[in-house]
């Protein structure tokens, strides 16, 4: 009777954590979407260039530390890049141009990561102070990499919503998703905005990415599970809306981490399933905009 | 005078707010009806519901007495409802006379045909001709839509509503942004095309109203304020009130 | 003499395709026989990207649900005619095309796109995983020395490239000829004012759920089909065939040839073909050259090359 209860304990945090980890990455591609009409095929790219980082910079300085500072910026400064240099010159030719370059993008830069790294997986090891495991109730105990993904992705969400709340950053890039338009005749700088936000959705996706690494493995294959569970979340979140991401991040996160232990036969297939439910009934997604 | 369209106790709401608040109006077989009233009053939004672009929060709208509320609008569409938009809204990548074609093979149902080729189909083309003749675009048939001038677009707006030979014709402010030139033409082509047939029209231009409708009905925040001729509603003191300060309503006729 | 032009330049086409075994060796014929397999497929995606407006990710699904119809039905009855193999290779793309798209109908184009790309991956993912069915990863393999029989011309052997050529360059000829009629229907028309407008096409009161949903079975069908005239020239499948960078291939088929019209596809077909062998044979980072000549052509001409072409074309006539 108790372990079935801390198995299935287990399973929600496990489940948690991966809708935590989905979230990071999806808030900044839903957001470019509201906010810029920008569709990127190439944002959980970043991700994954985030984890690969994350191992080179391990490579060289031996510190977990440093890469998870280092690295998310680095996919910060990517991010703007990606955007001004190759998303600006499509946008204009409208979106099936926008999705076909930004999937390229995403194609070649797998390909490139192949190349230089080799298909195998690469392991990366936990830092030395997040190792073991702390004891949660009588004699369960719970891995401290894992508390920490928990309470880092947590802090970063809290932080995100302050910031959306309280800042006047916050209200501008709010005001930008309603109506960017009356948002730049009001004064904001949308173009400046734009910018932040794009750096801030890869910066977040760089995180994740880093702290995926010693979780799971580091390979080529995360851009494509990472694209479907994001493509996923935002289906049935509804673009642009990043409650409607954060609910489908978590509920996502439950089905894989319930489903491989209870349908493995069909777990990869039951994400689909959900997706077809909510565009059959709601094909903006669950909180996306009417009609 | 039978009713032909019904709207009782119609409310819309939009994210919490009443867009639509309790509206009835009676529209009579035959009759050339007028929606006037103040921007955001919600003029369109009716049209919107009557067609089935949106959906009813509460009350019934009924169509020749079938209650039509809620129905997807390519149903609404062939039990006789027609509407042009306020926004031109044509095949603009389209030549006009394909423009046209696409509404001539929908009344007849066969969109969804696969066996035959469309340049075959029986009868199309006499029609499109003869519908090209009466909305005077027979000129620039080969022309792409989109490359028209904007009263020749409006007519053609106007072209693909009547094209489906509805019972209920709904045009959206058909004169927006013409000069007076383009409206005469445009009015007259709208007496042309709707002979026999009920008309609503949501317009601001006052003349237009004045010189086409039977009745007029004056929507006022969500609500049917009043419904009555040309004459009484020039009188009519609360609707001078709504429209106080517009310089498009003149007393002086 | 301008009329005739179209007409002399199809009937030159017509006649270096019959003619091609008999001019080219081996390898070429192979490759042609490839680029023809190809053409079909991205002339399925056309009928949804170019005609219709709608881009999907997952178009491979339907071309491996085809090879994999095709290659059980060889592999577990021998003496089945090949013709109601390859016809039920089709028949399942229609299915899946139809059982997909009703999940994607009420879908606009963005939500369109990305859908695609799930349920591709799902089909992918079934292809994978039903090991006792489509041996997983490892794919399947038909043995050679199957004989056809054609009435009045008597029986050819599968291996012949000779006859492979001629058989799949009918069948595909057929295809072009349905997609190209199914265009010209009523139904094409429709869905070519779905892509101009599609409100206003629902306003003229027509079901663009089901002109779409016919449109997901005819494109399955035919995308189904070239699926099982490849598993004719390889004899064998793998869940590689339905996976993201085969759906990304047609993509890369249909940019570089331009999907505006029926040519395109065709052409891009060829120049990726020949692109892929030329490429592949002095590096085996192809692929990542492949894909920047993509970002390129987006970058820079959209409209590909036979767009680059039609451009120029009517800047000369402009002069």
């Amino acid at each position: 009777m108790e372990t079935q209860l801390t198995i299935i304990f287990g399973l929600i945090l496990h489940g948690l954590i991966y809708g935590m980890l989905i979230f990071l990455v999806a808030s900044g591609f839903t957001l470019a979407f509201g906010m810029m009409d920008i569709l990127n095929f190439a944002h959980a790219s970043v991700y994954m260039i985030g984890a690969f980082l994350c191992y080179q910079i391990i490579q060289w300085t031996s510190n977990y530390w440093i890469a998870l500072l280092v690295a998310p910026v680095l996919c910060g400064l990517i991010g703007i890049f990606m955007e001004r240099i190759f998303i600006r010159k499509v946008h204009a030719a409208g979106h099936v141009n926008e999705l076909l370059l930004t999937f390229g993008i995403a194609m070649v830069i797998t390909e490139v990561v192949k190349w230089v790294y080799g298909t195998a997986p690469l392991p990366i090891s936990v830092p030395p102070i997040l190792r073991g495991s702390i004891p949660i109730f009588r004699d369960v105990t719970f891995p401290v990499y894992r508390a920490f993904i928990l309470v880092l992705s947590c802090t970063v969400l809290f932080l995100m919503v302050l910031i959306l709340k309280k800042t006047k950053l916050g209200i501008s890039i709010r005001a930008c998703v309603q109506d960017n338009e009356m948002a730049n005749a009001l004064g904001t700088n949308v173009s400046l905005v734009f910018m932040t936000v794009m750096g801030l959705g890869s910066w977040l996706a760089g995180v994740a990415g880093v702290i995926v690494g010693p979780y799971l493995t580091v390979n080529p294959d995360m851009y494509a599970q990472m694209i479907l569970d994001c493509f996923v979340v935002v289906a049935v979140g509804g673009l642009g809306s990043l409650g409607g991401a954060l609910v489908a991040s978590l509920l996502v996160g439950q089905i894989q981490s319930f489903g491989i232990i209870f349908l493995p036969r069909i777990s990869l297939i039951l994400i689909y399933l959900l997706m077809a439910l909510v565009f059959v009934f709601k094909p903006t997604g669950l909180f996306g905009e009417k009609e | 005078m039978t009713s032909i369209l019904q709207l009782i106790d119609v409310y819309k709401y939009f994210d919490g707010s009443k867009v639509i608040n309790g509206i009835d109006l009676s529209v009579s077989l035959g009759e050339k009806h007028a929606l006037i009233g103040p921007n955001g009053a919600g003029k369109s939004t009716i049209f919107n519901l009557i067609t089935g672009r949106y959906s009813v929060s509460r009350g019934r709208i009924l169509f020749k007495g079938r209650n039509i509320a809620g129905l997807p609008p390519h149903k609404i569409s062939h039990l006789g409802i027609a509407r042009s938009f306020q926004i031109i809204n044509v095949f603009k990548d389209m030549t006009v006379f394909e423009n046209v074609r696409n509404a001539i093979v929908a009344r007849h149902g066969h969109s969804l045909s696969i066996f035959s080729l469309i340049g075959n189909l029986r009868g199309i083309r006499e029609e499109t001709d003869c519908l090209l003749e009466r909305i005077h675009l027979t000129p620039v048939q080969r022309e792409l839509a989109g490359t028209l001038p904007y009263g020749q677009q409006r007519a053609l707006e106007i072209g693909l509503t009547i094209a489906l030979d509805p019972e209920l014709i709904l045009l959206d402010e058909p004169t927006a942004g013409m000069t007076p030139g383009e409206t005469r033409e445009v009015i007259k082509l709208i007496r042309e095309t709707t002979q026999g047939k009920t008309l609503m029209i949501v317009e601001h231009d006052m003349e237009v109203v004045f010189d086409l409708a039977d009745r007029i009905s004056v929507i006022h925040l969500g609500k049917n304020v009043t419904t009555a001729t040309p004459e009484e509603i020039r009188q009519n003191v609360t609707v001078k009130g709504i429209y106080l300060g517009s310089s498009s309503y003149c007393p002086e006729i | 003499m301008r009329r005739y032009l179209s007409e002399s330049v199809v009937f030159l086409v017509l006649a270096a395709l019959v003619s091609y075994p008999y001019i080219v060796g081996k390898f070429h014929l192979y490759l042609m026989t490839e680029i023809i397999i190809f053409s079909i497929f991205c002339i399925s995606f056309y009928l949804l990207l170019g005609h219709t407006g709608l881009l999907s990710f997952g178009h491979a699904a339907y071309f491996g649900l085809g090879a994999y119809c095709t290659i059980l039905l060889l592999v577990h009855f021998p003496h089945i005619s090949i013709f109601i193999a390859i016809v039920a290779g089709g028949i399942l793309g229609l299915l899946g095309g139809v059982i997909i798209g009703l999940m994607l109908l009420r879908l606009t184009r963005v939500y369109f796109s990305l859908a695609t790309v799930a349920f591709g991956q799902m089909i992918w993912a079934i292809a994978w995983k039903w090991r006792s069915l489509t041996g997983g990863d490892d794919g399947l393999v038909l043995k050679s020395g199957r004989k056809v029989f054609i009435p009045l011309l008597g029986h050819f052997e599968l291996n012949n490239p000779f006859f492979l050529y001629y058989l799949i360059l009918v069948i595909s000829l057929a295809s072009v000829i349905f997609c190209w009629l199914f265009t010209k229907t009523p139904l094409g028309n429709t869905l070519a004012s779905i892509k101009s407008n599609a409100n206003r096409t629902q306003f003229l009161g027509v079901n663009i759920y089901l002109a779409k949903l016919m449109l997901f079975g005819f494109s399955g069908f035919f995308a189904g089909i070239s699926g099982s005239l490849y598993i004719l020239l390889e004899r064998m499948v793998s869940p590689g065939l339905l996976d993201m960078f085969m759906s990304f291939d047609v993509i890369i088929m249909s940019v570089l040839g331009g999907y505006s019209n029926f040519v395109g596809p065709v052409i891009g077909s060829f120049i990726y073909v020949y692109l892929v062998e030329y490429l592949s044979s002095f590096t085996d980072k192809w692929q990542l050259i492949l894909g920047a000549i993509f970002i390129a052509l987006i970058l820079f001409c959209p409209n590909g090359l036979v767009g680059i072409l039609k451009s120029s074309i009517i800047k000369r006539s402009m002069r």
